[in-house]
């Protein structure tokens, strides 16, 4: 019984831990509390076995205990059921109740959906028989609902002529030319065949309306919009709108052209301003008509812009040539302005490139012209001088000074003008300057670098031309050639030292920077010395020609006479007068165009003229002696010319002063005087001839030779210096006897009278 | 170094001397008694050193030597009137006199003018001499057997003054003169003018002298003091110009050896030694290049220089020669010689690598 009990209890517990996870773990504690208990619990418990051990283990008190506790528990058990069932007997009563009233309700629907299926098999069985029926009619139905819409669409376009007439009528051109739009790809298709007179009245129709739109286009009076719509209208036509673009920038462009040469030409600012606000306008009218034609009003815009330009450089080349750079200023400033506004107006069309070309070209024009300008005016005045118009200008008293002033002071006031010019345009800064400021730098000082060096270049060619001239035309005395060089060498010079650094100075106060290449452009220096090389060219070449002149002269006069078979001297010769002649023509030339120069006259005359002299005596004596005993004496007198060895420099280097010039040239003449009378034998009355003429050269010339010294050294009498050319003549006489002072001085004294009467009368004529 | 001699002219180098440099000078005095001095240098000192002395009858105005015989020369000659040209012996030196004459082998008789210069046959042996005056040419055999020298033939000028002549060493049948201002050549064997050079200076042309390796090239100088460089077949323009002297320039004579050697004298009492390069030819033979072409200005003398002459034996050496009788012994200057020497072996040498050294 007992077992009984405890089986049904352990099945309990066991459905109950199924039921109630969260007991578990308390029966698995109280399990393995009693384990001597725990086999009862599993399924494999075997009561005989349990028993049988249970007895045998155990002794007699032991199992009386063991009995009672089991006894005990299975009173707890018995309770715990109990339990269990009251708390639990509710739950089952209400489930039952509920299962109960779930069973009538369904009973109730089962009818409901019978009903249901019942009219639905009803609605299958008519539709399928609709179907059937009518299957047969469908594919003709459609067939005419396709016929209908297009018999729909024919009618429309038979009446599209009418239709567009009327929107004619209304100048509903918008509701015309949706229909022709919509209508064309028909009339398109069967144009040729069916539709032929209905396609051909209403295009005739579309053409009247296109007319009207072009008109309504061309109407300055129309607002923009309604031009605009227009335009769209005329696109939608496939009318081509390039051409109305270009008619309509053609012309307006046109406009602005005219617009702008007379503001041009007029120069005032409300010319210019209107041609402005024309230009806005036009391009903003044709921004509206034309959305899509923005490159093609860029190119036009640019088309004009370089009209404009052309005729900004048309008005920089006026026929009287110079324009100034105010002018010049006050263009580039309005075109500046005009540019600005312009690039306001259209960003894109690139306006401030090229304006800053037309700028740079502009400006490099001018610089190159003013250059040019200058140079021809110097080379001009040059000219004049150097032609036969100088004639003219005989009656003036000092001709070669006044063009040589002339010409330096166009050399250096027109430089320094142009380059004040030219500097206008820096200081009031054009905007577009500023960004080539270098650039235009070089171009000003390359233009002065070229300036000089053309100019260097020209005073070559002309002293060449004229050298040839000079040479091949020793009779034409008056020729102005060698004065004409003297001027060229004096304005070399003049360039060199007081032109080019001016002009420098002024380069260097406003146009400094620049240098885009490695070096300046301007190089004073390289100029400087150019003129330096061409100025002494030219003072040698004067000083060649006039001394070559000098000694043409006295060659002549000394060649000639038979000096063996001489009569006694009674006048100085001719030649000496004319001699003196050309020195004073040639005095004259160099005075008007040299400065003075310091003159070292009588500085050391003293000192080294004694010591000449006494050394020549020296040697003399030596020489008288020489023949006795030479081998011995000849080593001693070359130390003795070696201690008295002092040489008188006759050809020294000239210097462009009048004293150094004139006595460079007086000086090659007296030494080529020297040899010609050693190549010759005179007879007594010969020297004495020479002896006269030199005698009565001498003040005249020492007058005008800076250096008394060399004028005595050469010029001296007989006795004194043995280089001086009495004494060579005396060298070279049979019998130098000279001619009594007294009567020398005398013959020399009338004749100066006589050159001096001469010359009164010849001023009072 | 410097020797005096008497008032001169004229010296001349002793071209057929190949054993010593000596020089031949011709005194140009009108009162006393003219000489023609012999000159050498000693072989020990280095200098110049009078080496014999012979009477001369008038003033001498122009000395040639002969070359091919050490003692013939020929001397132009005048005085008071007198004019003339003449072949002359160096006698045997009697020892102890100090003044020998000259023995006379043949004159040159015929000029109606002042002889300018005679020019000696310039290959070998040949008794052919020529003369010039200011107007004519003349061509004379000189018969060695002591006959007057017979005429071949003469040539005339026309109006321009003739100055000077120089027989071509490379054809034996011209001779170019100093005809006034232009330079002439002439044909011995037509007696006609065979090139001009018309005004190769702006004066009168003073000396001229044929480049001793080109045929066609020409030294000139002239009054306009400066000295040109022709070449015969292109006359119009020269081939170099220097600038000569300060006032004319009476002399100037190649360098019988370097053609590249120019001497000039003047009467600035200067003499100048000049550096011409040969025009190149071809590319591949580059000459030196110096700027400034003279390579010395000599400044001993005090009067002007009527002579100067290439030593015949040592080609770096010159004599110069002015009108106070002044002889001046001159060298070319170490660093030249090198440069020239050098030129002869390899042409690649720059002058400034040796201006420098």
């Amino acid at each position: 019984m007992a077992e009984d009990l405890d089986e049904k209890a352990r099945r309990v517990r066991e459905l109950l831990s199924s039921f109630y996870k969260s007991d578990e773990s308390d029966s698995g504690v109280s399990a393995r509390r009693r384990d001597t208990l725990l086999q009862i619990n599993t399924k494999g418990f075997e009561p005989e076995r349990y028993m049988a051990s249970l007895v045998r283990k155990t002794n007699l008190p032991t199992l009386l205990k063991k009995h009672v506790e089991m006894a005990a528990e299975i009173k707890n058990l018995d309770s715990d059921m109990q339990m269990l069932v009251y708390e639990n007997y509710n739950k089952f009563i209400s489930a039952t109740d509920t299962i109960k009233v779930m069973k009538d309700n369904v009973a109730g629907m089962e009818s409901n959906m019978e009903q249901l299926l019942e009219k639905v098999t009803a609605v299958r069985t008519k539709s399928d028989n609709i179907n059937a029926s009518l299957f047969e009619r469908r594919g003709r139905i459609e067939e005419l609902n396709g016929t209908r819409s297009l018999l729909r669409k024919v009618q429309f376009v038979f009446d599209l002529p009418k239709r567009l007439r009327k929107c004619l009528k209304e100048g509903d051109y918008a509701q015309a030319v949706k229909f022709y739009v919509g209508a064309s790809p028909v009339l398109e298709t069967y144009g040729s065949s069916s539709f032929r007179t209905c396609k051909q009245e209403s295009e005739e129709v579309i053409a009247t309306i296109s007319k009207r739109l072009q008109a309504k286009f061309l109407a300055d009076s129309e607002p923009l919009p309604g031009r605009a719509e227009a335009v769209a209208l005329l696109q939608q036509l496939k009318f081509p709108v390039d051409v109305l673009m270009d008619g309509f920038l053609t012309s307006n462009m046109k406009h602005l052209l005219e617009l702008q040469t007379l503001s041009h030409k007029s120069k005032s600012p409300d010319d210019s301003k209107k041609f402005i606000s024309e230009f806005t306008q036009t391009a903003t009218a044709f921004r509206s008509i034309f959305p899509t034609g923005e490159s093609r009003l860029n190119e036009a815009a640019k088309d004009l812009l370089d009209k404009y330009f052309a005729n900004v450089n048309v008005s920089l080349q006026p026929e009287a040539g110079s324009l100034s750079a105010a002018e010049l200023i006050s263009l580039l400033k309005s075109l500046s302005a005009d540019v600005a506004k312009m690039h306001e107006v259209m960003p894109e069309a690139g306006f401030i490139d090229g304006a800053i070309q037309a700028v740079e070209s502009a400006v490099k024009q001018h610089v190159n012209h003013k250059f040019k300008v200058l140079y021809a005016q110097v080379t001009g005045a040059l000219s004049d001088i150097h032609s036969p118009k100088q004639e003219q200008a005989k009656d003036q008293q000092k001709p070669l000074l006044l063009s040589l002033e002339n010409v330096q002071n166009l050399i250096v006031n027109g430089g320094l003008e142009v380059l004040k010019d030219l500097t206008q345009l820096l200081d009031d800064s054009v905007d577009f300057l500023v960004s080539w400021r270098d650039a235009y730098i070089d171009l000003v000082q390359s233009g002065f670098q070229e300036f000089f060096g053309s100019l260097v270049d020209h005073f070559i060619s002309l002293s060449l031309a004229s050298a040839t001239q000079g040479e091949g035309s020793d009779q034409r005395l008056g020729s102005p050639a060698p004065g004409f060089v003297l001027l060229l060498s004096r304005l070399s010079t003049f360039i060199e030292q007081e032109g080019v650094p001016r002009i420098t100075e002024a380069v260097g106060d406003s146009f400094i920077g620049g240098s885009l290449g490695d070096r300046p452009a301007f190089l004073p220096s390289e100029i400087c010395r150019a003129f330096r090389a061409a100025a002494e060219k030219f003072l040698r070449q004067f000083i060649d020609v006039r001394s070559r002149k000098l000694s043409i002269m006295i060659c002549k006069s000394i060649t000639t006479p038979n000096w063996l078979q001489y009569k006694e001297p009674r006048d100085v010769r001719m030649f000496a007068d004319l001699l003196l002649d050309e020195v004073k023509g040639m005095e004259g030339e160099v005075k008007q165009v040299l400065e003075p120069g310091k003159s070292h006259r009588r500085s050391d005359s003293a000192g080294s003229s004694s010591s000449t002299r006494s050394s020549n005596t020296t040697r003399g004596d030596s020489r008288s002696s020489r023949l006795n005993n030479r081998g011995k004496t000849h080593l001693l007198e070359r130390d003795v010319a070696k201690l008295f060895k002092q040489r008188v420099e006759i050809f020294t280097r000239p210097e462009l002063t009048q004293a150094s010039v004139i006595s460079m040239v007086v000086k090659i003449a007296l030494k080529s005087f020297q040899e010609y009378v050693r190549l010759e034998t005179f007879s007594r009355c010969g020297f004495q001839q020479i002896q006269l003429d030199t005698q009565y050269l001498r003040d005249p010339l020492r007058e005008v030779v800076d250096d008394d010294n060399v004028v005595d050294f050469l010029l001296d009498e007989a006795s004194k210096t043995k280089l001086s050319v009495c004494a060579a003549a005396a060298e070279r006489c049979t019998d130098p006897t000279p001619l009594e002072q007294a009567v020398l001085e005398k013959i020399v004294h009338t004749k100066r009278e006589k050159r001096l009467d001469d010359e009164a009368t010849k001023v009072f004529i | 170094m410097i020797i005096f001699v008497l008032q001169a002219r004229c010296i001349a180098a002793v071209v057929a001397d190949t054993q010593r440099t000596r020089f031949l000078v011709g005194t140009l005095s009108l009162r006393e008694e003219n000489e023609i001095h012999l000159l050498q240098i000693g072989d020990k000192t280095g200098a110049l050193a009078f080496d014999g002395l012979y009477t001369h009858p008038s003033e001498i105005w122009g000395l040639s030597a002969c070359p091919f015989d050490v003692s013939i020369l020929s001397t132009v000659y005048a005085s008071a009137g007198e004019f003339g040209a003449a072949i002359w012996k160096l006698p045997e030196r009697a020892r102890g006199a100090a003044n020998t004459p000259l023995q006379k082998l043949a004159s040159l008789d015929g000029h109606t003018q002042r002889i300018k210069c005679t020019l000696w046959f310039p290959k070998g042996k040949h008794h052919q001499i020529v003369s010039i005056d200011a107007e004519n040419l003349y061509v004379w055999d000189l018969d060695p057997s002591g006959k007057p020298a017979k005429e071949l033939g003469r040539v005339s000028s026309g109006l321009q003054q003739m100055a000077g002549g120089c027989w071509s060493p490379h054809d034996v049948y011209i001779v170019a003169t100093a005809c006034g201002t232009s330079l002439k050549c002439w044909d011995l064997r037509t007696m006609k003018e065979a090139s001009t050079v018309d005004q190769a200076h702006a004066g009168q042309v003073r000396d001229l002298d044929y480049n001793p390796k080109r045929q066609h090239t020409i030294v000139t100088s002239g009054d306009d003091s400066k000295v040109r460089v022709w070449d015969l077949r292109m006359s119009g323009m020269p081939l170099s110009e220097l600038p000569g002297h300060a006032h004319w320039t009476l002399r100037v004579q190649y360098n019988r050896r370097y053609e590249e050697l120019i001497l000039s004298a003047g009467t600035d009492a200067m003499v100048n030694l000049w550096y011409v390069p040969p025009p190149a030819e071809g590319k591949s033979k580059s000459s030196p290049k110096i700027s400034d072409p003279l390579v010395r200005s000599h400044h001993e003398h005090e009067d002007s220089i009527y002579g100067i002459a290439w030593s015949a034996r040592d080609p770096w050496v010159f004599a110069s020669l002015s009108y106070d009788g002044n002889v001046s012994l001159s060298f070319v200057q170490s660093f030249l010689r090198n440069i020239l020497l050098s030129l002869r072996f390899t042409s690649t040498t720059s002058l400034k690598q040796f201006a420098k050294s």
